[in-house]
């Protein structure tokens, strides 16, 4: 049972959330230099959640995320290259450059895909949830969603029938207190989103979400619950999102005072500060300058790759017959 | 003053939607004669000279040299009086015009002649079906008065201008064309001249020898498969053309036919009088092929394989008597049609079946002698596409005319006395 | 063959597919122990279990977007919504996640799910449960609608519907459940985007779906006693568009008459007459009539509902108007 990670595998969490900050930091400065297209929606400080809630996961299980879900896609195993090249809408991206970053998705990795409508993801997961168990597949969904997506209706529908089928869904909250810029204060009646879950007979659990191990511990039981058939649980993950809504976000409702608090909390810091406990020094720079160095390297990949070229989908066509 | 104008129309029947004006023989202001050459257009397959209809000055120029004008437009007019026109000379391709089919309705709204009924603005009311078939037909709707509503000129009414007085009896399909593709109709007479081309050409090859028929009696040009608005009806072998042409007679209602084929098509109404599906009043056939096996594969191979004008032309030259030339710009048209309707791979796949190896790959001598009606040959003395020795396999009930100086397109190169061939062998039947 | 109502023969579409091929689940409103509101499920609940056939909560907007990633992760779910009137419930899982990632994700997901429901007025249900709202879902790119007349359709279609590899939405009618009609036995497959001609005719071509079609037979045998040989051609499927049967009759008839059970505005209506000029300008000898449902909301009182709805009367007056 997945209870507490490996010194090796928390190695390997650390190691991909530097790739993700990296990622992120990169998508930064190429977009003031104008090089990006459309709105990049980053997830600096928030990479705990997506990385550690998925390393719980084994291949066949499934997930869902948000439009903000560059750690997701990494944490579940989708290589560097794919991920950057899409979001440059590169011909070799994950999805040929169709996608772009919000809707990114890796069908043999599990990733069954960024989605870019508010609370989309919840029934996403649970239907994948659905049709493991019509087909008596050991396999689990995960969905991780927003504080925002929680607000829906849909969000309720889904998490009803999930428990009320007993579903083996598990829900992660990456609850980053805003939903765009409103705080989740203003759009939410309790502070605590995961005391809803009680109210479908679904167990929960608050945790650190900039602490990976916390949040490996959590969603691990919670993924293994469900993988033993006993239905679907939530874990809200509290964290903070440094880098405001987008790259088109102008800011100004976010405190100084605030983000310097979250900062000092980053979940990079606390997971080096972990693992200094059971690795050495010279490992964890080195394991540092290699993702550094990879981040690099498929940034200079994925940009001098090609284009790709525009032709009809004839699956869309209206006509039975090609005209 | 009144306004003569000029039209395609009068260059005589014309089955393409388009024509490219070539050259102006008058400028605008200059007086001209009836009877002079006035302009010069390519149609489908040849270029036409337009003559002028009446004494008087050209005032006007609406389609300049290197512009297309749909089939029915009003390509410039002739003025009684010296005065010139407002309307400004067309010296660049209008983009209405250049864009295609929207240049159709300038041409029925272009000013007519004051003779016809309606004011010179009256833009004219029409259904479409009703407009292509006018424009197939070579009628100008201003002459035709609509009895839908609105005054809109429906395809009945059309029906009504080609034929004031339809026969009681006769079959449907002829009084309107209606929804027949590749089926061009005129005149009128309860059996009609079914009319069939040969490899490479299209129902146009008709247009010299179609005016000269006369009037009582009732055409039909068809487009074989793999040919002009046919293009896409697949054809192997000639038993299969014959099929396509008795299936589009069925689905017409004609049961009785007269009928004319050339080089394919010969062979093709051959085959056709076979398959005894329709009551085959009478034949003519222009150089058929299917008598003999010797044909000239060069020729075959250039027609189909030829991409510029000038090759073409070379190999084109050999379809007529020695000494003879095409009319300018007639190749340059052939290649454009060519590309237009894309049937060169169409044709190739023809040719691979029927003509491999300069051989003719089929023999309608059976068929030829099996006929027990009036059939008559007519072969240029110059063909160099099929000998015209292969007229000496005709059964002794047929009459051969072996034409001095004409090659392998007798109605081209002769279709007055083609048209009065044909007209013979018709009558011979009563 | 066999005598079947069209809710039995969808019965037994679902019966056939579900015992052979263990992936095909059903999941709806009513579906289960009732055997649906229509009885289109009656039995099955009973024959392939709780698992496979399942009741579900008053949830369309989450049931649909269910259905996609279930079809996308190897099952064929086909979901019923009880009424089309809920499909705009259901629109975001259409709109905004069925249709896109066949193609965003670049071919590597199927979807295979069937959205059954059932629309259209006449029944007094009033106006939140007599609409079509067809035109609504066939403007989708990505998902094929259909909509069949017949019980042999009804049957054959939808085992062709669950076998297709796309989303289909297959529409049916409340008045059509009980019509009775001869089914073929057997594993019989009606192909997706094909016409039927009903009628052959030769002045004036009538093109429908669904229950519009049993309207427009019968203003072809109004139209016979006018003296008016009327071509019937049962569209069956929205989209793909049979677009060659629609060009071929009118062809023939160079007169068009468009019939849809939905609104006239921006509708399925619309669109065909669109597309008659499209593909088939230069044989129209008059404008294509549009025969719809007036462009306001459904009353209850029966004679409202009946003097809105396009029956086979107004189908005559626009056939003989069009041929003025």
């Amino acid at each position: 049972m997945k209870n507490t990670p490996s010194v090796e595998e928390h190695l390997e969490i650390y190691r991909k959330m530097l790739m993700v900050r990296h990622l992120e930091e990169g998508l930064g400065a190429l977009h003031k230099e104008g090089r990006t297209r459309g709105p990049i929606h980053r997830c600096d400080g928030q990479e705990a959640v997506g990385i550690a809630a998925t390393a719980v996961l084994e291949a066949g299980d499934k997930v869902t995320t948000t439009h903000r879900g560059h750690a997701v896609y990494i944490g579940k195993g989708m290589e560097l290259r794919p991920v950057i090249a899409e979001i440059f809408g590169r011909e070799t991206g994950a999805c040929a450059g169709r996608a772009g970053h919000m809707l990114v998705a890796d069908v043999e990795k599990g990733v069954i895909g960024g989605n870019a409508i508010v609370g989309a993801g919840i029934p996403a997961a649970t239907g994948m949830a659905l049709s493991m168990q019509v087909m008596g597949q050991p396999n689990v969904a995960m969905c991780v969603f927003g504080d925002g997506a929680a607000q829906t209706g849909i969000c309720h529908e889904a998490m009803n029938m999930a428990a009320l089928w007993k579903l083996p869904v598990v829900f992660v909250l990456e609850h980053n207190q805003f939903g765009l810029t409103v705080p989740s204060d203003v759009q939410s009646s309790v502070k605590d989103i995961s005391i809803r879950a009680a109210g479908y007979g679904m167990p929960s659990e608050i945790v650190d979400g900039n602490d990976a191990v916390a949040v490996y511990r959590a969603v691990g039981a919670m993924a293994e619950r469900a993988r033993r058939g006993e239905g679907p649980g939530m874990i809200e993950c509290k964290t903070y999102r440094l880098e405001g809504f987008s790259t088109s976000d102008m800011g100004g409702y976010q405190t100084k005072e605030e983000i310097a608090a979250w900062k000092a909390r980053d979940p990079l810091k606390i997971s080096r500060d972990a693992l200094t406990a059971d690795v050495d020094e010279a490992k964890l720079v080195e394991v540092e300058a290699k993702a550094k160095a990879d981040v690099d390297e498929a940034f200079a990949t994925a940009l001098s790759d090609p284009m790709p070229q525009f032709a009809i989908d004839e699956a869309c066509n209206p006509y039975s017959e090609a005209h | 003053m009144a306004n003569h104008p000029i039209s395609i129309e009068s260059a005589g029947g014309e089955y393409m939607e388009a024509v490219l004006v070539v050259s102006w023989a008058a400028k605008p202001g200059d007086r001209v004669k009836a009877g002079d050459l006035i302009v010069t257009v390519e149609t489908a397959k040849a270029a036409t000279e337009v003559e002028a209809s009446h004494d008087g000055w050209l005032t006007r120029i609406d389609f300049a040299e290197g512009q297309e004008a749909p089939v029915g437009a009003v390509l410039g007019l002739i003025s009684d009086t010296e005065e010139m026109a407002t309307e400004p000379i067309a010296s660049q391709p209008d983009p209405v015009s250049a864009a295609g089919t929207s240049g159709l309705e300038n041409a029925f709204a272009a000013p007519v002649a004051a003779s016809t009924p309606r004011a010179t603005d009256d833009r004219i009311i029409a259904s479409p079906l009703a407009r292509r078939i006018a424009r197939q037909a070579g009628i100008d709707l201003a002459g035709v008065t609509g009895t839908g509503p609105n005054g809109r000129i429906k395809q009945r009414d059309v029906a009504r201008a080609l034929d004031p007085h339809p026969a009681p009896a006769r079959p449907k399909g002829l009084s309107s064309t209606s929804g027949a593709a590749g089926i061009m109709a005129t005149g009128s007479r309860l059996i009609p001249i079914v009319l069939l081309h040969g490899f490479g050409a299209d129902k146009s090859a008709w247009r010299q020898v179609l005016p000269l028929l006369g009037k009582d009696i009732e055409t039909l040009a068809l487009d074989l498969p793999g040919h002009g608005s046919s293009t896409d009806q697949p054809a192997d072998s000639i038993e299969q053309l014959a099929y396509w042409v008795s299936d589009k007679l069925e689905a017409e209602g004609i049961e009785h036919v007269h009928l004319v084929g050339h080089s394919l098509g010969g062979a093709t109404a051959l085959a056709l009088t076979s398959l005894g599906r329709v009551a085959v009043q009478s034949v003519t056939l222009l150089a058929p092929a299917g008598l003999g096996p010797e044909i000239n594969g060069s020729f075959i191979t250039g027609l189909t394989r030829s991409e510029t004008p000038d090759a073409l032309e070379r190999w084109l030259t050999l379809m007529l008597g020695e000494n003879a030339a095409l009319p300018q710009g007639y190749a340059a048209a052939v290649i454009r049609q060519i590309e237009k309707i894309g049937n060169r791979g169409a044709l190739e796949a023809l040719v691979g079946r029927l003509f491999a190896h300069d051989t003719q790959a089929f023999d309608m001598v059976p068929a030829l002698k099996a006929l027990s009606v009036p059939t008559r040959i007519i072969w240029g003395r110059s063909d160099r596409v099929i000998p015209a020795s292969h007229a000496a396999r005709a059964p002794d009930f047929a009459a051969v005319h072996l034409l001095p100086g004409v090659g392998h397109v007798p109605q081209m190169e002769a279709p007055a006395l083609t048209a009065r061939l044909i007209m013979e062998t018709v009558r011979s039947t009563g | 063959m066999a005598l079947m109502r069209y809710a039995e023969a969808l019965n037994a579409a679902l019966r056939e597919e579900m015992a052979a091929d263990p992936s095909v689940f059903l999941f709806g409103e009513d579906i289960g122990r009732y055997g649906g509101v229509f009885k289109v499920t009656k039995g099955l609940m009973e024959e392939f279990g709780e698992s496979r056939v399942r009741d579900t909560p008053i949830s369309e907007q989450a049931m649909t977007a269910m259905a996609v990633t279930a079809a996308m992760t190897g099952t064929r779910p086909v979901l019923e919504i009880m009424y089309a009137d809920f499909i705009p419930l259901s629109l975001d899982a259409l709109v905004n996640q069925a249709s896109i990632y066949n193609y965003i994700w670049d071919g590597k997901v199927k979807m295979p799910f069937v959205l059954r429901t059932q629309g259209g007025g006449g029944s007094g249900a009033g106006a939140q449960h007599s609409k079509a709202l067809d035109s609504m879902l066939a403007h989708i790119p990505g998902i094929k609608v259909v909509a069949p007349s017949t019980p042999a359709d009804a049957k054959g279609m939808l085992k062709a519907a669950i076998r297709d590899d796309q989303p289909v939405v297959f529409l049916e009618h409340k008045l059509l459940y009980n019509v009775r009609g001869e089914v073929p036995d057997g594993d019989i497959i009606v192909p997706l985007g094909k016409a039927a001609t009903l009628r052959e005719g030769k002045d004036v071509s009538l093109f429908a779906t669904s229950k519009m079609v049993v309207e427009a037979v019968k203003a072809a045998d109004l139209l016979q006693a006018d003296g008016i040989s009327a071509e019937v051609i049962d569209l069956r499927s929205l989209r793909p568009l049979d677009v060659n049967a629609i060009v071929t009759s009118i062809s023939k008839t160079h007169h068009a008459v468009v019939v849809n059970e939905g609104w006239r505005f921006c509708g399925y209506a619309a669109e065909l007459s669109a597309t008659i000029m499209d593909f088939a300008f230069d044989e129209l000898d008059a404008p294509v009539a549009r025969v719809t449902l007036p462009d306001m909301p459904i009353p209850y009182s029966e004679p409202l509902e009946i003097a809105m709805l396009p029956n086979a009367d107004k189908i005559r007056a626009a056939a003989l108007a069009t041929l003025k």
